[in-house]
């Protein structure tokens, strides 16, 4: 069965810096797979080339069993993405700005698809309708979600999803992640949050300055150990 | 609704809620009316004053005992420019060129009481009419409008959003062009009337159209400039700072030269009349005579 997303020896060169070197994963469907690294290992590079943001130096990346360069609109059109700073407009309500993006999108939804999709990511009624200017990240970071439920594509990117959130948040979003892998949608994540990636991941992949180190992956109806996890992690960062 | 016209209502949110270019667009759109009513007012003056000027020249004129026709030449005449409808909008090269010339026979006079030559080079800012403000500070409204159009979009990583969800950079980039060119068809409309008052009052349909045509054009230049450096400029600091100054510092430059450069121009197309010595023997006995009979001597 072709795995959703998949990278096959991977390179990437920007700058004259080896960002990604021979990195090979993919990740099946259903499964939430989390790249976890330091700071410039490559995690989101990796993970925009999916999108074709990136050009890559070497090494092929697949969508659905398409090269992403073959045809990156298909490619785009299967994923929805979520950057590290749940990037929505400002000067816009939650409504309108996933009307407006759903309309770009070429997606239509009505106010009771919108109010449910707020339902789903917990955001309250009554905050709904103000400016995303005056939203906590946690807030707008729910409303980057419903936005990602409303494409109703089979494939998340998560970019540092919890980076800057509160205990309290970053709980609430890793409920919501594992409601919406359960639902069946393929997720890949980067994070540098070891106890968060540990909490929702089927696998992770640990990365460390370009290459893909070492990879754990969770055994039925358990999670995957965070101290095996953090220790190894801990040594690759320290060699 | 297309996409491009989608986001470019979605531009025009952002911008109607955004107090400094509702403030902005305000104070244009005051100036422009000010200026418009003080250089109707202005113009209406000039037109009478000149049209009395006219009268009060073709009376003295006229009241001359009879003489013989080729010694009436020798008395002259002082003729008229009256302004031409469309100097409610641009009072146009009058400045430069003169609104009068005596007109006497074997010479050629140059033409009067050009303001340029009595004043200091103020260009553009020496009277603030509604041409000026379309050349200078229209161009200033469309870089704070559209300089960070995509800047704004890359910085806050909507732009990723938009790009990954699958709109194209072209179908971005039609729809802010779409935004700003209906900056520009709005302050059209006021160009618009104008012209159309201007054939009315007895103005060439060409002129008045290649008015509105040249200014728009102006105009969409400038927006396209704008939302080339939106797109090109990677951070604000270099668009507003560096880009946006420059762009402004060229609006100036170029309404501070304009009006010099175009009068230059039609100086060099079509030369005015200077004075010329007369040689044939012929034209120097009839200056002779003329100088005998000087309009002051007695007839």
């Amino acid at each position: 069965m072709t795995a959703p997303l998949e990278a096959r020896y991977l390179s990437l060169v920007r700058e004259g810096n080896a960002v990604l070197d021979d990195v090979s994963f993919s990740v099946a469907a259903g499964e939430n797979f989390a790249l976890l690294g330091g700071n410039g290992a490559g995690k989101s590079s990796a993970l925009l080339t999916f999108l074709g943001f990136l050009q890559t130096s070497a090494g092929e990346v697949l969508v659905r069993g398409q090269s992403v360069h073959g045809d990156i609109s298909a490619a785009r059109s299967a994923i929805a993405y979520l950057p590290e700073a749940a990037s929505l407009y400002g000067h816009m309500s939650a409504y309108e700005n996933l009307e407006y993006f759903l309309d770009l999108a070429g997606r239509s939804a009505s106010r009771s698809d919108l109010e449910s999709a707020f339902e789903r990511v917990a955001l309250a009624g009554e905050t709904r309708s103000r400016r995303l200017q005056s939203y906590s990240k946690g807030m707008r970071q729910k409303a980057a979600i419903a936005l990602a439920l409303l494409r109703e594509t089979p494939i998340l990117l998560l970019d540092e999803p919890t980076s800057g959130l509160d205990p309290v948040a970053i709980d609430e979003f890793h409920d919501l992640v594992k409601t919406l892998a359960a639902s069946g949608k393929t997720i890949l994540m980067v994070t540098h949050d070891v106890y968060g990636a540990c909490q929702v991941a089927d696998r992770v992949g640990l990365l460390r300055r370009g290459g893909l180190v070492g990879s754990f992956a969770a055994e039925p109806g358990k999670r995957i150990d965070t101290e095996m996890v953090h220790a190894a992690f801990a040594e690759r960062e320290a060699v | 609704m297309s996409p491009a016209t989608r986001i470019a209502r979605e531009e025009w949110r952002l911008w109607l809620r955004s107090r400094v270019v509702i403030a902005a667009a305000l104070i244009i759109a005051a100036l422009l009316a000010a200026t418009s009513v003080l250089t109707i007012n202005r113009i209406a003056e000039e037109q009478a004053q000149r049209t009395k000027q006219q009268v009060a020249a073709e009376e003295t004129f006229f009241a001359q005992p009879d003489r013989h026709p080729h010694r009436m030449v020798h008395y002259g005449h002082y003729a008229f420019r009256p302004p031409p409808p469309l100097a409610v909008f641009e009072p146009g090269v009058d400045a430069v060129t003169g609104q009068s010339i005596f007109v006497e026979g074997h010479r050629q006079n140059t033409a009067m009481f050009a303001d340029t030559k009595a004043a200091a080079d103020l260009g553009g800012f020496a009277a603030l009419t509604p041409a000026s403000l379309y050349k200078f500070l229209l161009p200033l409204l469309l870089i704070v409008l559209g300089h960070a159009m995509f800047l704004r979009e890359r910085e806050s990583g909507t732009l990723a959003v938009l790009l990954a969800q699958g709109s194209s950079g072209s179908r971005l980039a039609r729809g802010k062009a779409m935004a700003l060119f209906s900056i520009i068809a709005i302050f059209t409309i006021p160009l618009l009337v104008v012209a159309a008052y201007s054939v009315a009052l007895g103005e060439s349909v060409l002129a008045a159209a290649s008015l509105v045509a040249s200014y728009f054009l102006y105009l969409c230049a400038w927006g396209a400039i704008v939302l080339g450096a939106s797109i090109l400029i990677r951070q604000r600091a270099i668009s507003l700072g560096g880009a946006g100054v420059r762009l402004a510092m060229c609006a100036t430059r170029w309404t501070r030269r304009s009006r010099s450069i175009l009068a230059v121009r039609s100086i060099v197309r079509v030369p005015p009349p200077v004075f010329r010595p007369l040689s044939s023997r012929s034209a120097r006995t009839a200056a002779a005579r003329s100088r005998m009979s000087t309009p002051s001597s007695p007839a």
